[in-house]
């Protein structure tokens, strides 16, 4: 079955007040209600949402960023930086299987961020020595961040043989996704698979 | 990871059951309070000058948070109840009068849960474990995040025009 929200949220947050990792986690934690969590970016064009996350009793039953679903788009969901959270209180219905539990999840999203991180920092150190373009959160408008075209916005990261890494904007501005090298065969798994779906993701929002 | 796993739960429950088999609850909100105004008497003009029915409140409230959080990880299929006995909601909407009726600041949610591990020490003594203490920690945090993020947060208006393309597999 399949149902369209019609409902208004229980509450909006602002970005800035809350983000996704930590009210999955509250809610999580205090309820077995179902409750379904969605990301709004404000853009210049108006509200876009990026895409949300369902949970009941400290599972995960399901999340998307756009097209993308299952584990990767709670990865990939760790990784926006909404500027508004929406809550809805959804009806109880018999819940298929979860994607997993919120802590198993989180774990490994925030395995995620940390690899994701240490090549955000370790580029621009090493990029002086390199030959590598500088890591700079500007994309110029109309570009593709995840793109390896000419409007590419990638650094060689020689630390990691000459592996590219991305950085992202938003829309609205904000630096929001540092993406990841090609996959490396010892990468894990859910980590080179929720880089995929975000530049996939990227590739299908964006609007120059 | 902010969240309480099901040993913690258990402490928690270990605990709450002494407290309430000793008829020990409204004297370990009594000893709250106590120290809260000891260590922070500028505090007391926000609160009535008869303590005894707010002590009451609070002991209820622990008593159902400690209530509502009584389930493992494996029972997570049931349990859904109305909005009124959801403690997620209920804590929010507790924090937003906090905030707006009462004068509460965010800054007070630290200074009020010192005094709740206080209390509890006291009034359990050996039963109140580093473990315990621990378990306690997390969950204040847990209900001191939601109730500010009720003081921050709006109450629901009309969802986005976007909304239509959202689909919820029921
Ligand atoms: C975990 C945190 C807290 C819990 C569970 C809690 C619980 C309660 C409850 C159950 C009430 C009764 C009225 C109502 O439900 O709205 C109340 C009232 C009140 N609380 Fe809290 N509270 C907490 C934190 C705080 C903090 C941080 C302060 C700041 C000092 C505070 C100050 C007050 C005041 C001033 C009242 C109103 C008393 C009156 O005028 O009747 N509370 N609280």
């Amino acid at each position: 079955m399949t149902a369209l929200i019609t409902q208004p949220p229980m509450f909006t947050a602002r970005g800035e007040d809350m983000d996704t990792l930590t009210l999955v986690q509250l809610m999580s934690s205090l309820s077995r209600n179902r409750y379904l969590i969605r990301l709004i970016d404000e853009v210049g064009s108006g509200p876009v949402v990026l895409g949300a996350v369902e949970i009941k009793g400290g599972m995960v039953l399901r999340a998307y960023v756009d097209t993308i679903t299952g584990r990767e788009a709670v990865y990939a969901l760790l990784s926006l930086r909404p500027t508004r959270l929406e809550a809805f209180h959804l009806p109880d219905a018999a819940a298929g299987e979860p994607l997993g539990t919120v802590e198993a999840l989180l774990l490994e999203g925030a395995v995620v961020q940390d690899e994701l991180a240490s090549i955000r920092e370790a580029a621009p150190a090493t990029g002086a020595a390199a030959p590598a373009l500088a890591v700079t959160p500007d994309v110029p408008a109309g570009q593709c961040p995840f793109g390896f075209g000419e409007t590419q916005m990638v650094v060689v990261d020689p630390a990691r043989q000459g592996a590219p890494a991305v950085m992202a904007k938003s829309a609205a501005g904000r630096a929001y996704v540092v993406a990841a090298p090609e996959p490396e065969p010892e990468v894990r798994s859910g980590w080179a698979a929720a880089w995929q779906a975000l530049r996939a993701w990227w590739a299908r929002v964006w609007r120059p | 990871m902010l969240m309480l796993n099901d040993v913690e739960r258990g402490l928690i429950q270990d605990n709450w059951r002494i407290v309430r088999h000793a008829a020990l609850m409204e004297t370990a909100t009594g000893l709250f309070y106590k120290e809260l105004f000891d260590q922070h008497p500028e505090y007391r003009d926000q609160f009535p000058a008869d303590m005894a029915g707010q002590i009451k409140k609070l002991a209820v409230t622990l008593d159902f948070a400690v209530a509502a959080m009584n389930w493992k990880r494996s029972e997570w299929r049931d349990g859904d109840v109305d909005l009124q006995q959801d403690l997620f909601a209920v804590l929010m909407a507790m924090g937003r009068r906090h905030a707006l009726e009462y004068g509460v600041q965010a800054d007070q949610y630290g200074p009020v849960g010192a005094a709740l591990l206080h209390a509890l020490d006291l009034g359990l003594g050996a039963e109140f474990t580093p473990a315990h203490r621990a378990a306690w920690t997390k969950l204040y945090g847990l209900i001191a995040q939601t109730m500010q993020l009720g003081a921050v947060s709006a109450p629901g208006t009309e969802p986005l025009a976007s909304a239509s393309r959202e689909e919820v597999q029921g």
